[in-house]
């Protein structure tokens, strides 16, 4: 009953009283969305408190509610006289723009004359090089073409690994530990279309040796083991899953549990 | 002058997302006087208070277009800005969140019934329902905005009581505010 021992815990308390750190923040917003249970019982004591705060309720000067009113309107007049002047400005330009039109068409004269010179020029020096380029572009064909095999050589060559490790269907997560291990991280890497998950860059602190850390998905409410690793190595592959909602890391016995105690969860984060 | 009890307002959370001032209007009915004691408690000074309520509720209108109703209630979200610019507003002056002398009166008084230095309007009690323990240590937290550590260190008693006392006396106040 890890859930209940969660609410047991106070943390929906301290979090509705303003009490918690920002890793706890967002482990109250995860779980409570992931969780019925955790969000009712949040919404029950979000409205608890607010029935006490009303009962306490003191006697607000009637002066107050003019002055944000005033405000408020006066924010708006202000939203609506920039909106006509920017419609004013446009207009403008318009006009200045008919007005040049003679100076314009002078101006357009010169730049077909340089044009034309400029085209003179270049026809000029084409003739000039030609020859030599002749000769360049036969040596510059043969090296595209080897070029090219190559090419076709690295493309097939990673062709599976690319198809694998598409930027499109590959999400990386950077999961924030909780104050268990603060300002620590670890990342995630999921692939949405072939359920691949990978560990890496783990931060997390060292385990005792009868503990690993296990990583889990959560999908409609139920965690699925995705494997327990190590701190120590590189890129792990983790076990497949699709459909995820959030992962989530705890400490657990040596070679993981079938379902993650709560208590010691390190990180999770919200997909 | 004094509001009437206005609780009983419903507030279109559509509507006040849409900057329905209408709608504005009516949370503002319904919730200024509870937020107002609240921020009072923080900041302890009557002028004060009313400048940071009305800089948490122009935040408010603002920013409704940023309210989850997924994450928290209204009120939650209400409570956590006016808290925050409380406190800013306690920083800027060189201070910090202290905790007010209305806690020691309740302390003292033989019934558990607050005395509080506001007007109280509508007061059903419902802190009468809790020990003297649970109601001052959800007192120093919720009202005046103390951390837990701080609450636990000013009634002196370790940190697990304050939290234990505190969830005590809200499995309470969950039943007398069921829904």
């Amino acid at each position: 009953m890890n859930v209940n021992d969660y609410i047991l815990s106070g943390i929906l308390e301290q979090y509705v009283l303003g009490d918690v750190s920002p890793q706890e923040k967002q482990e109250v917003e995860c779980l409570s969305h992931i969780y019925p249970e955790i969000k009712e019982e949040l919404t029950k004591v979000e409205f608890a408190l607010e029935g006490l705060a009303l009962e306490y309720s003191a006697s607000v000067p009637t002066h107050i509610k003019q002055n944000i009113f005033d405000l408020i309107n006066s924010e708006e007049t202000i939203n609506t006289s920039q909106t006509t002047s920017n419609t004013k400005v446009i207009s403008l330009v318009d006009s200045t723009d008919t007005k040049n039109s003679t100076s314009k068409s002078n101006i357009n004269k010169y730049l077909i004359a340089a044009s034309v010179l400029l085209i003179a020029s270049i026809s000029s020096l084409y003739l000039f090089l030609n020859s030599t380029f002749q000769a360049k572009e036969l040596a510059l064909n043969s090296k595209i073409e080897s070029l090219n095999l190559d090419k076709v050589q690295i493309e097939e060559s990673y062709k599976n690994q690319l198809a694998s490790l598409s930027i499109e269907n590959n999400k990386i997560f950077v999961l924030q530990a909780n104050n268990k291990a603060p300002g620590k991280t670890m990342i995630v890497a999921w692939n949405k279309v072939t359920g691949h998950v990978y560990v890496n860059n783990i931060q997390l602190p060292s385990t005792p040796t009868d503990k690993q850390y296990q990583l889990w998905a959560l999908k409609d409410g139920k965690p699925i083991d995705l494997g327990v690793f190590e701190v120590n190595t590189n890129l792990q592959h983790m076990k497949n899953v699709q459909g995820a909602q959030a992962f989530a890391v705890t400490l657990e016995q040596k070679g993981g549990s079938p379902t993650p105690n709560l208590e010691q969860l390190y990180a999770i984060i919200n997909i | 002058m004094i509001e009437t009890n206005t609780h009983n307002i419903h507030v279109s959370i559509a509507a006040l997302k849409a900057k329905d001032k209408t709608a504005f209007a009516d949370l503002y009915d319904k919730y200024s006087g509870a937020l107002l004691n609240i921020i009072l408690r923080i900041v302890n000074n009557q002028e004060l208070a009313e400048d940071v309520l009305q800089e948490s509720l122009l935040k408010i209108w603002r920013n409704t277009d940023k309210y989850d109703e997924n994450k928290s209630t209204i009120f939650t979200w209400m409570l956590n800005i006016c808290r925050n610019t409380a406190i800013d507003a306690l920083r800027k002056k060189g201070s910090r969140p202290t905790i007010q002398t209305n806690i020691e009166n309740v302390y003292v008084s033989s019934s558990h019934t607050i005395e509080s230095n506001v007007n109280l309007i509508g007061v059903k009690d419902s802190l009468k329902y809790l020990t003297t323990e649970q109601s001052l240590a959800i007192q120093a937290v919720y009202f005046s905005g103390l951390t837990h550590e701080d609450a636990a260190q000013y009634l002196n008693v370790p940190l697990g009581t304050i939290k234990t006392r505190i969830r005590m006396g809200l499995v309470t106040l969950k039943k007398v505010f069921a829904k």
